[in-house]
């Protein structure tokens, strides 16, 4: 009987270990789903908001602190 | 009777024979042709996967060859307007010794050095830019090429890339310049110190800005190289597997 019950909880036991084995596995992010490269996706939609994002310059912003010294002349 | 029944027999298992013989001949023409004609696509498909393997590798060389050589360019320019601007800044120093009032002489002395450093940190943000805008038109080639290799038609692609290279080169040609360029000041009289210091300023101002507009006609001439590559019918499906 304690045999018994002995098997019945250690199959509990790795079933439980199994278990929780497996949801950190899937939890985790796997290192194969990473992107292997660093190259930037070349699909329309990432090319547009690169395209928009981009930083021209402010000309006029620069010129804010040389102007306050020019009228102060 | 049974000679005739026996030439009948026979007759029928010749053409069963014959027949039999006929679609084996026929099926194994068939499934020749099917063979040769999977080997012809495969070897089309790992034709045009090679294409676009040795188009992205001469796309990628090309494109670092482009940015280092803008940024070195840029570089010999600064270099070279180095000692002119420190030159300057000597004779700019003898001019202001007929200047009393010594806070004015400090405030063109500063934006003498303003200036010359905006011009520096503008083309140098500028390069950068335009660097930026030179990798996002190597990304919508690769797409273009991936559609291509798809058997996608992209030649308004390939136009309106001909078009932004060409916006490109020349928003390259004005920084380059513009690295070049050193701003200096004209210094008449002290009451005259505002409008001279003014001119030097307004000249680079409409000198960034120029430039500016050239960076601005790239990155629209890139624009329109996505607007074109977006009207592909499901240009972002294609994809080259490397098996």
């Amino acid at each position: 009987m304690n045999k018994t019950i002995l098997i019945v909880v250690g199959v509990a036991v790795l079933v439980l270990a199994g278990i929780w084995f497996w949801s950190q596995q899937s939890s985790a992010p796997s290192q194969a789903q990473q992107p292997s490269s660093q190259e930037p996706s070349d699909n329309t939609a990432s090319i547009n908001a690169d395209l928009e994002a981009l930083d021209l310059g402010d000309v006029d912003k620069e010129f804010q602190g040389i102007d306050a010294d020019v009228n102060s002349l | 009777m049974k000679h005739i029944i026996g030439g009948v027999i026979l007759a029928l298992l010749v053409a069963v024979s014959v027949s039999a013989h006929t679609e084996g001949d026929v099926q194994g023409i068939v499934k020749d042709a099917v063979q040769n004609v999977r080997k012809e696509a495969t070897q089309l498909r790992k034709e045009a996967v090679d294409q676009f393997k040795a188009k992205r590798e001469e796309a990628k060389t090309q494109l670092k060859a482009k940015t280092d050589e803008l940024k070195a360019k840029v570089q010999t320019k600064r270099e070279e307007v180095k000692s002119k601007i420190e030159a300057r800044k000597v004779e700019l120093k003898d001019k202001l010794k007929t200047v009393r009032d010594e806070k004015k002489k400090q405030i063109v002395e500063r934006v003498y050095n303003s200036v010359n450093e905006l011009n520096e940190r503008m083309t140098d943000h500028f390069t950068k830019t335009l660097n930026q805008i030179q990798e996002v038109l190597d990304r919508v080639e690769s797409r273009a090429d991936k559609a291509e290799a798809n058997g996608l038609d992209v030649a308004s692609v390939r136009t309106a890339i001909t078009a932004a290279e060409s916006a490109i080169a020349s928003a390259r040609s004005a920084v380059e310049a513009q690295a070049g360029k050193t701003y200096s000041f004209t210094v008449t009289t002290e009451e005259k110190l505002r409008s001279d210091v003014g001119t030097a300023r307004q000249a680079l101002h409409t000198d960034l800005v120029a430039v500016r507009e050239t960076i601005k006609a790239a990155r629209d001439a890139v624009k329109s190289v996505a607007v074109a590559l977006g009207q592909v019918p499901k240009v972002d499906e294609a994809e080259v597997s490397e098996d």
